[in-house]
């Protein structure tokens, strides 16, 4: 157990948050786009626990992490309803046929 | 307001209310416009008669109001009453009246009878607004509207080309009086700082001499245009182009009262120039002798009326050139006397015109005495008023009053002296005149079968006004006229240059001289023309004094060339003054002007060279710059979602790999 320390933890996050990144500028998918955030935020869940844990056992990380973790299901519950209006709009899921905002 | 002003004002408004009633309902009225045009005369004649019997209370009432103030100015008119006025306002009423009744007659059948009426009721009541005028302004603006209305009932006929002519020269020669007449009004106001009478004349001390004299000469300018004197003299005859009515009421009552009336009532004005009177009374008894020749070779019988009313008004003038109170009364007193048996004889003329199926011309009637009893005898009262028959006729009292106060002028100026004889002669001539045309159209044998067979006496519309106008013809001239015009006690609103009283010796043995005078010239006129017109010798002696004096009686016949003159000289060289000016206007002042706008034209085209390359270049870069720019920017903005979060991330990115770089130092 020794061997696991602060950095496992930091890189184990950043690779998550680069695979959300990824997920949200490359998939087509609208699902895929949330996914993608949906991995962010638990990207940052785990750093918030990590330097908890490492800056001396306080809960303070923790609660913040259960915020965001209810923050994100509020989101992902808007984020549908607003996906799938825009689906009901444009008749497609893909997010590269969205193209109202150009020019 | 006084009952006089009340009074004065329903007068004012009746021949209106005639002149609008006829011209709103000119359709359902159709020839029963004359019963309006009749009936408001009436009522207006109802109210001067009452006037005039209570003349002790109303003259010298008046009301006056602020008509408008501008700049500080305050513009007031008014009503004022005098014996002057009162006195004109019974002969406007009273002859208008007539006319009025005498055209229903001599009018019947008219296609334009309705229109007649109308004007004839304007015509009067410009006449009437001028009299009660306290004003300038006012009496201005009527004397404008009689000339308006003068001109609509002389071009009556105007099918005809001479009509419309004569129209349209009686409106421009009085315009050339009124030139004279508003430059006066001009000068008297920059004087006196007012245009009422009474504050005219009540600051006239102030005013310089010579200004004075101007505005005399100015008033008597317009004075001259509207009476006929010379040399604007030239409309009257030819306005006899007009209905015989209207001639009639313009010789009478209106028109040609209006100039005599002006001086007259401006007479405390005109007396401080010695140098205005003499100009008045000169020109005066010239017009009157002038006209007075021209009146012995006319044929037509209105030209002879009409030539003697030129010569009657210069009489007025010559009277009203002298100055002294006298004078002033015989003046008026003639344009009363003459108001009325000119009225009679003008209407007379009427009625042997229309007996005579509109034949004018006197050498083609004779012997109408039988046909036509009333009209002739009429006829006859007036011919001995105007010539001026001794004791019984109101004609003689004024003529006479104004060759005596002539004599009583040459106390004080020699000059007068010579204008009685001038005037005394031409009194003789006007017996003459007279009734050479009485003799002509009434007695003598036929000398046109057609004519005297047609001839019938006129119905009683036309008969009855020449009754009652020959009546005063007679009675006028008995002591009324110090009641109205009192040459004593007119000094309350009248100013002179010398009064007498009667008992005064100068003006007594002037009265005696001028009353044989008038005697001798009457038996003179009237029994040389009896001889030369109703007697055989006459007739021979006659065409060989004719004969005698060719030349002269060729030159009377063509009025002395006086219309051709102004056609030539005046008329032909303000056509040729045009020309030329018409000419500088179009090559010289229009090349100058072109020669700007071109000069315009290319600076203006050089600077919108300019405007288009540099300045709109200038700014279409700018615009075109941030089009450009915006098309190239705008490229990045595809709308795909992914494109933004990809820049997002990669700009944070960034942003931290520069951050942590930073940091490490």
């Amino acid at each position: 157990m020794t061997g696991l320390t602060i950095n496992h933890y930091l890189m184990l996050s950043a690779m998550l948050f680069a695979t959300g990144v990824l997920a949200v500028t490359l998939r087509r998918n609208a699902i895929g786009v949330l996914i993608g955030i949906e991995l962010m935020l638990n990207a940052a869940n785990i750093n918030l626990v990590a330097f908890s844990r490492h800056l001396g056992n306080h809960v303070d990380g923790a609660v913040y992490a259960i915020f965001v973790v209810m923050l994100a299901a509020a989101e992902a519950a808007v984020a549908i309803a607003i996906v799938l209006n825009v689906f009901h709009h444009a008749a497609s899921i893909s997010v590269d046929d969205y193209t109202e905002m150009k020019n | 307001m006084p009952t006089g002003v009340l009074l004065s004002l329903v007068i004012l408004a009746m021949p209106m209310l005639s002149a609008l009633v006829i011209a709103a309902f000119k359709k359902q009225l159709g020839t029963k416009a004359d019963a309006v045009g009749i009936g408001t005369m009436g009522v207006a004649l109802a109210c001067a008669v009452y006037m005039a019997l209570n003349h002790a209370t109303i003259a010298g009432t008046g009301y006056v109001f602020e008509w408008f103030s501008v700049a500080g100015t305050s513009w007031k008119i008014g009503i004022g009453l005098d014996g002057l006025t009162l006195a004109m306002l019974v002969v406007v009423t009273l002859v208008s009246f007539l006319v009025h009744l005498f055209s229903k007659g001599y009018m019947h059948g008219d296609s334009r009878y309705e229109d007649f009426y109308r004007w004839l009721g304007l015509f009067t009541f410009s006449m009437i607004g001028l009299v009660i005028s306290d004003n300038l302004i006012t009496l201005f603006v009527m004397w404008e509207i009689m000339g308006l209305a003068s001109y609509k009932l002389i071009g009556h006929y105007f099918q005809k080309q001479s009509a419309y002519l004569a129209c349209k020269k009686a409106f421009m020669t009085t315009r050339v009086g009124d030139v004279g007449m508003f430059l006066a009004m001009l000068a008297l106001y920059t004087s006196t700082g007012s245009l009422r009478f009474e504050e005219i004349f009540a600051k006239l001390g102030d005013v310089p001499s010579s200004t004075i004299t101007w505005i005399a000469l100015g008033l008597f300018m317009g004075a001259a245009g509207k009476s006929a004197q010379f040399p604007l003299h030239v409309w009257l005859p030819d306005a006899m182009e007009g209905p015989t009515p209207v001639s009639a009421l313009i010789h009478a009552a209106t028109m040609v009262a209006a100039g005599v009336y002006l001086i007259g009532r401006m007479y405390t004005l005109i007396v401080l120039s010695p140098m205005a009177l003499l100009v008045i009374a000169v020109v005066g008894a010239f017009t009157a002798i002038f006209a007075a020749s021209i009146a012995f070779t006319a044929t037509d019988i209105k030209k002879v009326l009409a030539y003697s009313t030129i010569s009657q008004l210069g009489f007025m003038f010559t009277a009203l050139g002298v100055g002294s109170n006298f004078a002033w009364q015989a003046g008026l007193f003639h344009l009363v006397t003459h108001a009325f048996f000119k009225a009679c004889l003008f209407l007379g003329s009427g009625s042997v015109i229309h007996a005579c199926h509109h034949e004018q011309d006197m050498t083609r009637m004779g012997g109408l005495w039988k046909k036509l009893p009333i009209t002739g005898a009429t006829y006859l009262v007036a011919c001995l008023s105007i010539a001026g028959t001794p004791f019984v006729t109101a004609g003689f009292y004024s003529k006479d009053q104004i060759l005596a106060s002539l004599w009583a002028g040459g106390h004080t100026s020699s000059v007068y002296y010579g204008i009685f004889w001038v005037l005394a002669l031409t009194a003789a001539m006007t017996a003459f005149y007279m009734f050479r045309s009485f003799w002509l159209t009434f007695f003598g044998k036929p000398r046109d079968a057609h004519v005297y067979e047609h001839a019938h006496e006129s119905p009683a519309t036309i008969t009855i006004p020449l009754i009652v106008l020959a009546a005063l013809a007679i009675v006028a001239g008995f002591g009324w006229k110090d009641a109205f015009l009192p040459a004593e006690g007119a000094e309350t609103y009248v100013k002179f240059a010398n009064s007498f009283t009667h008992e005064d010796p100068v003006w007594h043995h002037a009265h005696g001289f001028a009353l044989a005078v008038s005697a001798v010239i009457w038996t003179l006129g009237v029994g040389l023309s009896w001889f030369c017109y109703m007697t055989a010798t006459g007739a021979t002696a006659r065409k060989r004094a004719r004969e005698l004096i060719a030349p002269l009686y060729l030159a009377a016949s063509a009025k002395y060339w006086i219309d051709e003159f102004i056609e030539v000289v005046i008329i032909r060289t303000t056509g040729i003054v045009a020309l030329l000016s018409a000419w500088i206007d179009r090559d010289a002042i229009d090349g100058f002007v072109d020669a700007t706008g071109s000069v315009g034209m290319k600076t203006s085209a050089a600077s919108g060279v300019a405007d288009i390359q540099i300045v709109d270049g200038a700014v279409d870069g700018t615009g075109s710059l941030a089009w450009g720019g915006g098309g190239i920017l705008s490229r990045i903005q595809s709308g795909k979602i992914r494109h933004y979060l990809f820049g997002a991330v990669a700009v944070t990115a960034l942003f931290a790999v520069v951050v942590l770089y930073m940091s490490r130092s």
